[in-house]
């Protein structure tokens, strides 16, 4: 290989950087060092999923589909999840209980995780720190420290990550932000979401784990709580403390659009306020009806998120768009979205805001791989939705409404709020 | 008619109003909390909901009470309470709140016994996590060795702010051991608190190897400056996985070093990781922070890594020379150099000097 610099010239400028090294470290020889997985650029590109439940098996399909991936290997704490998923894949990959083991396989370029939402943050900054590029299902994280965590590690290590929430690749979402973007509504003073209610219902008694299930592994860093069915596998997401209600589920499909259209990514409220009805049937605690209003400044806007809301499309959940000029519909916000045809009959003008046109969600990721661009919902994008979403949770939970500095992430003059903006880890999870 | 003196009707106007304001208060309220708990336990669904939605307005008085039936055997009813005792200190500290944090964190302690069982205990101390004050710590710190709770106890005393909370982490370092040494250590880190150095340093200097990580772990957090007493150990006879979690220790330091303003030792640590690693994650991070904390010795030594290996790191080099606009001096490094490379590599350069030729073309922007 010719190299621009030769080995005596480029030598003697990293020794330059390490001149004056005396007090702290000393790194070991490169040989003890392992190389991380060197992707080509015509390589097939080798997958690793953690959580092959529901979310992990059905994205197992999309990347099946999928000539430039293999699925090399799968995790899960769940035997029967673990099994059926290496079954699945139909590539014979490589088996893991334990995703630490998964982040050490050299086979595996990029990682998967469709894990539950607790444990999103601390995988996706040690798959960044092993060297690995992730897909994150949304939300992306459950704190405001995990988001920053997750931020510090994909900026320092120059990985690839994309977030789960795919309504930015669906074309009817990019004619919507296209139509916003170029001020077809005029000024937009107000976004409205909407939808259906999070669920309540008789209680089932709390027992011993299944036996195929690590119920302390699932659980990791999140508090101990006794096995109960309606806490494990797909319903933690209605627990606060979990998965945060469909506020933070759903939320981050649907607001992600809204901070996409808004050109807001990078930034937050600067206040949220919340009301809810508690559930009044089973363990749930995700409130059933819910209303949170966040008011941006600079410029000035208000997101409403409306449980059930004021529905004003045809979608069991969506968005409205109030501009002085006129109004827009976005029905879904996920993988089914929808817009009204003044929006997708739109043609952008020359110079005018053109959003990317992903050529999907997991294919966005797979290119920017090979290309070291960003995705389109890249980890900034990610952990600011996932902001309001918990911003949102916490003032419901204190009753209160609260000031919210978005450049620092704290609230303003509330000490109580700012000891939510983490979740001290389990045993030995932390975010290291 | 007798006429009574002022002094004797503004008595009888007072004893009057004193026995309406006690009929009205003491037995109505009375009346209310034996309500609410009622409602807490009742099988309509609607009046357990309507307890818990005002279940704050009871505050610190409802706790023992609801305690009792969060370990009942009527589920539901548990539910309730469980969901009671939460807004409760959720609400705390909101203005108009029955009771404040310290009278709810008084009551929460009460929790504690072990008599209770390992559920309510450990919900007991999460809530204590938001509202127990330093005069609490005491009696959760006396739980970090309790078998059931214990780690919930270093939780509730990791989120604490305040110095009793510090102290007493720092203290049950000192006799614990194992896992339950380390989880202490990333306790007292994950507080970012100046003050928790000392205890980190000294987990720098143990004889064990993982203590001494997690000390270094948590000690680059804090993005203090160097000092002789911090010994990384040597890298020989470390696994893998330690080796790496060294090499992220030392990056995080010199990355929140600069942060800070110090470019100096940061540097050095940018090169050594350069140096040595092979993981291209470690190549690309010391590229970054080297790049950022002092571009014009950064350069060239990011320039010469374009044609590195992996592609990885060879893009990322790319990335940070259009990002960071050149100098004179890299670009004639790769415009001499570019004869001499493969394809692929000259392409690379193409696009940066385009980029760079881009980037001067157009105004500066205000």
């Amino acid at each position: 290989m010719k190299r621009i610099l030769s080995r005596r010239h480029f030598l003697k400028g990293a020794g330059q950087l390490a001149a004056g090294a005396v007090a702290l470290p000393y790194f070991v020889p490169n040989t003890v060092f392992a190389g991380a997985g060197r992707l080509g650029a015509n390589d097939r590109i080798g997958i690793g999923q953690i959580g092959v439940g529901g979310m992990g098996r059905g994205q197992m399909d999309v990347l099946k589909a999928n000539p430039n991936a293999k699925i090399v290997a799968v995790c899960d704490v769940d035997k029967n999840h673990l099994t059926g998923a290496a079954k699945a894949a139909g590539t014979d990959p490589a088996q893991y209980s334990d995703f630490r083991k998964l982040l050490e396989d050299k086979n595996v370029d990029g990682v998967l995780i469709a894990s539950p939402d607790h444990w999103h943050a601390i995988q996706t900054v040690l798959a960044c720190q092993a060297g690995k590029d992730v897909y994150c299902q949304k939300p992306a994280c459950n704190t405001i420290a995990e988001g920053r965590a997750m931020v510090e590690a994909v900026k320092r290590y120059a990985r690839v990550v994309q977030v789960g929430s795919q309504g930015r690749s669906m074309a009817p979402a990019r004619a919507a932000g296209n139509y916003i973007r170029n001020g077809m509504l005029g000024k937009v003073s107000k976004v409205t979401c909407w939808h259906p209610l999070n669920p309540d219902r008789a209680p089932k008694p709390d027992s011993a784990p299944p036996p195929e299930l690590d119920w302390d592994m699932w659980l990791g860093p999140a508090a101990w709580r006794p096995y109960n069915p309606d806490r494990a596998h797909f319903w933690f997401r209605y627990f606060l403390d979990l998965g945060g209600g469909n506020i933070r589920d759903r939320g981050s499909h649907i607001m992600s659009l809204a901070l996409w259209f808004m050109d807001a990514d990078n930034t937050g409220p600067v206040s949220v306020e919340a009301t809810g009805e508690a559930p009044k049937l089973g363990l749930f605690d995700a409130p059933t009806t819910m209303q949170v209003t966040y008011e941006f400044k600079n410029p000035d806007w208000t997101l409403v998120w409306g449980q059930p809301g004021d529905k004003a499309g045809n979608g069991e959940y969506g968005s409205k768009y109030w501009g002085d000029k006129d109004t827009l519909v976005v029905d879904g916000g996920d993988g089914a979205t929808a817009t009204e045809k003044k929006a997708l009959d739109y043609q952008v003008p020359s110079g005018g805001v053109d959003l990317f046109q992903s050529p999907g969600h997991e294919q966005n990721w797979l290119d920017c791989m090979r290309t070291r661009r960003q995705p389109l919902m890249h980890i900034e994008a990610g952990c600011r939705v996932a902001a309001l979403c918990n911003i949102g949770n916490i003032a419901y939970k204190l009753g209160r409404k609260l000031q919210w500095d978005p450049v620092n992430e704290r609230f303003v003059g509330d000490d109580q709020a700012n000891l939510l903006l983490s979740n001290p880890g389990r045993g030995e999870w932390h975010l290291s | 008619m007798v006429p009574f003196s002022k002094s004797f009707r503004r008595a009888v106007r007072a004893a009057v109003l004193g026995f309406a304001v006690g009929a009205l208060s003491l037995p109505v309220g009375a009346r209310e909390l034996k309500d609410f708990l009622a409602d807490v336990s009742s099988a309509e669904p609607d009046r357990r909901q309507a307890a818990i939605q005002s279940a704050d307005q009871f505050g610190a008085a409802a706790i023992p009470a609801l305690g009792q039936i969060a370990e009942g055997t009527n589920q539901v009813a548990s539910i309730a309470a469980w969901q009671s005792l939460r807004s409760i200190a959720w609400h705390s500290g909101r203005k108009g709140a029955a009771s404040g944090p310290k009278e709810v964190a008084d009551e929460l302690v009460k929790l504690l016994d072990a008599k209770r069982g390992r559920a309510l205990r450990g919900e007991a101390l999460q809530l204590l996590s938001l509202t127990a004050a330093d005069t609490h710590v005491a009696k959760i710190a006396a739980l970090l060795d309790d078998k059931e709770v214990g780690d919930d106890a270093r939780m509730a005393l990791e989120r604490l702010t305040g110095s009793a909370a510090l102290e007493a982490l720092t203290k049950a370092v000192e006799k614990s051991e194992g896992q339950t040494r380390l989880n202490l250590i990333h306790s007292i880190g994950a507080k970012a608190d100046v003050n928790a150095k000392e205890a980190l340093v000294q987990a720098t200097a143990s004889g064990d190897i993982e203590t001494v990580l997690a000390g270094l772990e948590e000690w680059s957090r804090l993005g203090l400056p160097t000092e002789e007493r911090v010994r990384p150990p040597r890298p020989e006879g470390l696994t893998p996985a330690q080796q790496n979690r060294l090499v992220a220790s030392h990056l995080r330091w010199a990355d929140y070093r600069v942060a800070k303003g110090d470019a100096k030792k940061s540097m050095s640590v940018y090169g050594q990781v350069a140096l040595a690693s092979r993981s291209e994650q470690f190549v690309c991070a010391a590229m970054l922070g080297a790049a950022k904390a002092n571009p014009k010795a950064a350069l060239p030594y990011v320039a010469g890594l374009l044609t590195h290996e992996d592609r990885t790191v060879g893009l990322t080099a790319a990335d940070i020379l259009i990002r960071t606009g050149g100098s004179p001096e890299v670009r004639t490094l790769l415009a001499e150099a570019k004869p001499r490379l493969a394809p692929e590599h000259a392409e690379l350069v193409d696009k940066i000097l385009a980029a760079w030729d881009k980037q001067q073309s157009q105004p500066e922007k205000k």
